[in-house]
C-alpha cells in the first residue's frame, strides 16, 4: 500500500511549540493533565496556544478523561503528565483504554537526555511501563522528530483496532530548537479489501439458519456501524444480543433487541445463545465474561466473527467465517451478498424470536416488581425518566455497573460508556468529565458504587472548577459489593476486607461547593432525581440501598449457562 | 527440560533499536506465548531479524505471527517453513544425511533441514563440532540483506 505524504511548512521552534503545534494540527480541543517538573517546558508554552487544558487532580483521572472523551466523541483523548509518578499515575488509565479499545495519546515529560539512566530524580522507564499497556509506545530523543511523532501517535491510537499511544518526551527535547529538516504528514492508509468469498459465506449462513442470533460488540460502536447493525437485523430477523460494550450499538426500544449475556447477562439471552444455531459475531473479542467456558459457549452455533484485529480470530473461538475488517465495511459487504430469505426461514425466525421472547416474560415480571421498591431498579428508571433519551450514563465497575448495563434502557447510540475489559474502579467520574466536555449541553450521570467512587473522588473539585453538569447517583451499600457477592456465594459469606466505610457524601459535595443530598428507604427517589436534574452544575445523590443486594443471574466464572446461578436458586 | 512435543518457528524481522526488541520480548511474555527459544541477529541496514522458537503446533503459531505483525515495529513476522538452521563452528560437514543441505563457509558450517532431520544429523554427526547458532531461514549471523542463505 502507498504512504501519501505532504510537506508541511517549516519554521524554527522549540520541542513544546511543536508539541502544541501537532496537537492543534490533530485537533485537539481538550487536554487532561497536571503539570510537573519534566514537562514545564510543554506547560509554558501551553497558553499561546487556542488548546484548553483540564486540570484534574490526580494523573490517573487524567487519563480516564481523555478515554471517557474519546468514547464519547469518537475522537483521539489527550493526557498528559510529568515523568516519575505522574507517568506511573496514568498506567491504569492507559491499560483501561487498551483494553476497550479507545484511542488515547499520552504526553509525558521525561528527565533530560543527559540525566537518563541515572536514577535521576523522578526517572522512570516509562517505555518500559507503558509497552503491555499501549498500543505503541515513543521515546523521543530528537527533537526534529517531535512533531511527526506526535502525529504518528495520533495516526496510530485511531487506525485499525485503536488503542492509547504514549509519548515521552525529555524535558530538554522539549526546549531544543527544532532546526533543519522537514515535517512531514503521513496519511492514513486505505483498508485492506475484504476477503469476498468470506462475505458471501457469511452472508450465506445468515439466510440458511434456523435460530441466528447478532453478537454486536464495542466495534459496531467504534465503527460508527448502528445503521448497518440494524439493517442486517432487519433484513434476517435475527435477534440483536451485545457485549457489555456494545450497549447502546442498537437501541434497546428495537423490537429486535433481546438484551446481553454473560456473567451476568439476562439467563433468558443466555439460553438463547446456548441454542443458536448461527451467532454472527462483529466487533468483539469473545471476552471470558461473555462465552464462560469456551468450549461449552453457543454448542449449536456456526460462528461469523467479524473483527478489525486479526489477532482475535480464532484465539478464543474457532470461527466457521472468519472476517478481519472494519465492523461497518464487512457488514455492508455482507449486505451486499444477502440474497433474499425465504418466506419459511422468516416464518422459523418468528417462532425463534417468540420463544425468546416467551423466557423473557417471567424476568420482565420480577424486574417489574422489583422496581417498584426502593432499590437499583427504581433508581436507574427514575434517572431515565428525569434525565430523557439524551442522557449519556457513565458507570463505574461492579453491582452497580451491571445493574446499569441491564435495567437502564439505553435507546441512545453509544450512551452507555463504562470500564469493561480492565474493570477499572475509578473510572466513571473522571471518565464523565471527558463525557461532559467532549458533548458540551448533553445531560450526562455517573453511576457509581461507594467504593469505586472513592478511588477518584477528588475530581469532585475540578468538576467544580469547570462548572460541569454532571449528576452523580453512589449506590451505597457500605460493601465492594461484587466482591462481597462472591464471598457470599463462593467462600461460605466470609466477608473478608468488603465492608467499607466513607464520608457522608451530603457533605463531602457540599464541602466541595456542590449540592448533596442523602436518599434511604423510604424516601421520594423519583423527586430526588428530578431535583438533581433540574439543579444547575454537579449534584451528588447518596442513595442508601439493601447492603447485600444481588446481582442476578450469574453464571460463575469459567462455567456455562448449565451452571447459572438465577435469583429463585440463591433464595 | 523435557523439549516440547511441538515446536514452530517464527521469522520476525523488527525495527532497528532496543525498544522493539524491547516491545517483541513484551508482547512475547504478555500473550504467554511458549517461547522455547529466541534468536536474535542484525541485517546489513541495522534491523533485528528474530527467530523465535515456539512450544506449538503451526496453527497457533501462525496466530502469534498475525498478533505479532500488529506491533509498529514489526516489519514482518511470518511461519517459518518446516526448517531450520544450524551454524557450527569447525568440525566439517560430515557424511551426507537425508533431508539436510549444508555447506561450509570458511571454519563455519552451515546446515538446513526439518527439525527432526537437524536433529538427527546433529546426534548421528562423529566429527563433533561446536553449535553456536541454532535459527530459522532469516536469521543469519552477521549477514546482510542479500545474506548467504543455505540453498
Amino acid at each position: 500500500m502507498e504512504n501519501t505524504a505532504h510537506q508541511i511548512e517549516y519554521r524554527p521552534r522549540t520541542g513544546s511549540e511543536a508539541m502544541c503545534e501537532a496537537l492543534l494540527d490533530e485537533g485537539v480541543e481538550h487536554l487532561f493533565g497536571y503539570p510537573g517538573g519534566a514537562i514545564m517546558p510543554f506547560y509554558d508554552a501551553l497558553p499561546e496556544y487556542p488548546l484548553r487544558h483540564v486540570l484534574v487532580r490526580h494523573e490517573q483521572a487524567a487519563a480516564h478523561a481523555a478515554d471517557g472523551y474519546a468514547r464519547a466523541t469518537g475522537r483521539v483523548g489527550v493526557c498528559v503528565a510529568t515523568s516519575g509518578p505522574g507517568a506511573t499515575n496514568l498506567v491504569t488509565g492507559l491499560a483501561t483504554a487498551q483494553m476497550d479499545s479507545v484511542p488515547v495519546v499520552a504526553i509525558t515529560g521525561q528527565v533530560g537526555r543527559g540525566a537518563m539512566g541515572k536514577d535521576s530524580f523522578q526517572e522512570t522507564n516509562v517505555m518500559g511501563m507503558a509497552m503491555p499497556f499501549t498500543k505503541h509506545c515513543f521515546l523521543v530523543e530528537e527533537p526534529e522528530e517531535l512533531y511527526e511523532t506526535i502525529r504518528r501517535a495520533f495516526a496510530i491510537a485511531r487506525s485499525g483496532r485503536p488503542g492509547p499511544v504514549l509519548v515521552d518526551v525529555p524535558k530538554d527535547v522539549q526546549l531544543a530548537t527544532c532546526g533543519g529538516g522537514n515535517w512531514y504528514r503521513r496519511l492514513r492508509e486505505a483498508p485492506p479489501p475484504i476477503a469476498e468469498p468470506a462475505l458471501e459465506a457469511a452472508a450465506l449462513l445468515l439466510r440458511n439458519a434456523r435460530r441466528p442470533i447478532i453478537l454486536a460488540g464495542h466495534g459496531v460502536i467504534l465503527s460508527g456501524a448502528e445503521r448497518e447493525l440494524m439493517l442486517i437485523a432487519e433484513r434476517t430477523g435475527a435477534p440483536v444480543v451485545t457485549t457489555l460494550l456494545g450497549i447502546s450499538a442498537i437501541p434497546e426500544d428495537h423490537p429486535l433487541y433481546i438484551g446481553w449475556p454473560g456473567m451476568h447477562g439476562a439467563a433468558s439471552v443466555n439460553r438463547a445463545i446456548d441454542r443458536a444455531d448461527l451467532l454472527f459475531a462483529v466487533g468483539m473479542r469473545f471476552d471470558d465474561r461473555i462465552t464462560g467456558d469456551p468450549k461449552r459457549f453457543a454448542p449449536n452455533a456456526k460462528v461469523v466473527h467479524v473483527d478489525i484485529d486479526p489477532s482475535e480470530m480464532g484465539k478464543v473461538i474457532r470461527p466457521t467465517v472468519g472476517i478481519t475488517a472494519d465492523a461497518k465495511l464487512a457488514m455492508r459487504g455482507v449486505l451486499s451478498h444477502l440474497r433474499e430469505i425465504p418466506d419459511e426461514r422468516f416464518r422459523e425466525r418468528a417462532r425463534w424470536r417468540e420463544e425468546i421472547e416467551e423466557s423473557q416474560r417471567p424476568e420482565r415480571a420480577r424486574e417489574e416488581e422489583a422496581s417498584e421498591k426502593f432499590g437499583p431498579i427504581r433508581i436507574l428508571r427514575a434517572i431515565k425518566r428525569a434525565a430523557g433519551e439524551e442522557v449519556r450514563l457513565v458507570t463505574d465497575v461492579g453491582q452497580h455497573q451491571m445493574w446499569a448495563a441491564r435495567f437502564f434502557e439505553f435507546t441512545r447510540h453509544n450512551s452507555h460508556i463504562t470500564s469493561g475489559g480492565l474493570g477499572t474502579m475509578g473510572f466513571a467520574l473522571p471518565a464523565a468529565m471527558g463525557v461532559a466536555l467532549g458533548c458540551p449541553g448533553e445531560p450526562v450521570w455517573v453511576v457509581a458504587g461507594d467504593g469505586g467512587f472513592q478511588m477518584n473522588l477528588q475530581e469532585l473539585a475540578t468538576i467544580r472548577d469547570l462548572g460541569l453538569d454532571i449528576k452523580v447517583a453512589i449506590m451505597n451499600n457500605g460493601y465492594l459489593g461484587m466482591v462481597r457477592q462472591w464471598q457470599e456465594f463462593f467462600h461460605d459469606r466470609r466477608y473478608s476486607e468488603t465492608p467499607i466505610t466513607g464520608p457522608d457524601y451530603e457533605h463531602l459535595a457540599r464541602a466541595y461547593g456542590i449540592a448533596g443530598r442523602t436518599v434511604r428507604e423510604g424516601d421520594d427517589v423519583e423527586e430526588a432525581v428530578r431535583w438533581a436534574q433540574e439543579q444547575e452544575g454537579c449534584v451528588v445523590l447518596d442513595f442508601h440501598i439493601d447492603p447485600e443486594a444481588n446481582v442476578y443471574p450469574m453464571i460463575p466464572a469459567g462455567m456455562s449457562v448449565a451452571e447459572m446461578i438465577e435469583e429463585d436458586d440463591a433464595s | 527440560m523435557t523439549p516440547p512435543e511441538e515446536e514452530t518457528v517464527l521469522e520476525v524481522r523488527l525495527a532497528a533499536g532496543v525498544y522493539p526488541i524491547s516491545r517483541l520480548i513484551t508482547t512475547i511474555t504478555g500473550k504467554r506465548m511458549p517461547l522455547e527459544s529466541l534468536t536474535l541477529a542484525r541485517d546489513g541496514e541495522g534491523r533485528t531479524h528474530a527467530a523465535l522458537s515456539l512450544g506449538c503446533g503451526e496453527e497457533a503459531a501462525r496466530r502469534y505471527a498475525v498478533l505479532l505483525s500488529g506491533l509498529e515495529d514489526v516489519e514482518e513476522a511470518t511461519v517459518a517453513g518446516e526448517t531450520v538452521e544450524v551454524v557450527m563452528a569447525s568440525g566439517g560437514i560430515g557424511p551426507a544425511a537425508e533431508g539436510i543441505t549444508h555447506t561450509s563457509c570458511g571454519e563455519l558450517v552451515l546446515a538446513c533441514g526439518t527439525p527432526q532431520s537437524v536433529e538427527s544429523w546433529l546426534k548421528d554427526r562423529k566429527s563433533g563440532g561446536e553449535v553456536v547458532l541454532r535459527v530459522g531461514p532469516l536469521v543469519r549471523p552477521g549477514g546482510g540483506r542479500d545474506g548467504s542463505r543455505i540453498p
